[in-house]
């Protein structure tokens, strides 16, 4: 159960890391998160984010992940 | 060295020889001018190339930013078939099917940046408009200016039925340009304060200098020809609009294989540790 929800995160994270960066960059952070609780992703995706979009929408990005994955 | 200061030395070295060469006004330099001209849409259209090479394509942002690298292949296309009927064929090149290629940019773009806004999820409403009051009146004058300028004045009695049907769609294609303009300062407003915010302010910057150069030559069409300076002006203009869009490209790509360098070096540190 704690993988499923585990490679859901991951798979979320990605796809907004996708629509920011492109494909190989979300390669790259898959590879990352492997192994890594649902905090530490969010926390990672959230500091990203933060840097890339800035606080407004980088909130409203995370939101949807937290949405979609019901953290 | 940073990709966007070379590029930068390029631009103003080109820019530089343009004016130089344009200056001297003798006629077996116009072919040189116009080959300087043709590298600002190509180098553009090049660097917005790499950009999607590293982005790809399966992805909204790589989606939308190909669209706009397409209507910058348009825009070569456009320069390359006008320096050809020129310098070559010696033929008239307005209108000419590279007029086809300089239309089509406007609804190709515009697909891009629509596409952009739809995966933003914006909540369009009443208050969300109200911020962007002052640029809507702004954007109500250069309405007026296009319409009067590029359509009501493109159409000259004596000039036959398909110059004044070319004249008038760029018209129509500048409105939807300032229509593309205004989304795409939207979409800019949205990474405030962010990096992603300066790759889309000199996105919007490009198209807004393209816009200007664009009504600029409809209003002075009949001299643009004749008169050297601001022929000049104008294609300056025109190809800062371009270079501004590469460069726009080359921020976005530097700040992709930024954010791959940190990540790549924290995966070699995973990999150490274990």
């Amino acid at each position: 159960m704690n993988e499923q929800i585990n490679e859901a995160v991951i798979s979320k994270a990605c796809e907004v890391i996708s629509s920011n960066l492109g494909e190989m960059t979300a390669g790259y952070y898959r590879e990352f998160y492997k192994n890594k609780s649902p905090d530490i992703i969010l926390s990672s995706l959230n500091e990203l984010l933060l840097e890339l979009v800035g606080s407004q929408n980088a909130e409203k990005q995370i939101n949807e992940v937290k949405k979609l994955i019901k953290i | 060295m940073k990709k966007t200061f070379l590029y930068t030395i390029f631009l103003l070295v080109i820019l530089a020889l343009h004016c130089t060469f344009t200056s001297v006004n003798q006629e077996n330099v116009g072919m040189i001018v116009d080959f300087l001209y043709l590298l600002a849409p190509v180098s553009a259209f090049l660097v917005g190339m790499l950009l999607l090479r590293n982005l790809g394509t399966k992805n909204p942002l790589g989606f939308s930013i190909l669209f706009l690298v397409l209507g910058m292949l348009a825009f070569s296309f456009g320069e390359i078939i006008w320096f050809f009927l020129v310098h070559v064929l010696q033929a008239e090149p307005y209108p000419s099917i590279a007029d086809i290629f300089f239309l089509i940019v406007y609804p190709i773009s515009l697909v891009g940046i629509i596409l952009k806004i739809k995966s933003e999820k914006i909540a369009w409403s009443l208050s969300f408009f109200k911020k962007f009051i002052p640029l809507i009146l702004i954007l109500g004058v250069l309405v007026v200016l296009v319409a009067y300028f590029g359509i009501y004045n493109a159409y000259v009695p004596e000039d036959g039925l398909a110059s004044n049907v070319v004249s008038m769609l760029y018209g129509i294609g500048d409105l939807i340009l300032i229509f593309g303009c205004f989304l795409i300062l939207v979409i800019t407003i949205e990474y405030k304060g962010g990096k992603m915010f300066s790759p889309w302010i000199l996105t919007t910057l490009s198209y807004s200098i393209l816009l200007v150069s664009d009504v600029l030559f409809s209003a002075n069409k009949d001299v643009y020809e004749i008169n050297i300076m601001l022929k000049m002006a104008i294609d300056l203009i025109w190809m800062t609009g371009y270079f501004v869009f590469g460069l726009g490209m080359l921020n976005f790509l530097e700040i992709v294989q930024g954010q791959q360098e940190k990540i790549k070096s924290k995966l070699n540190l995973k990999e150490n540790e274990k």
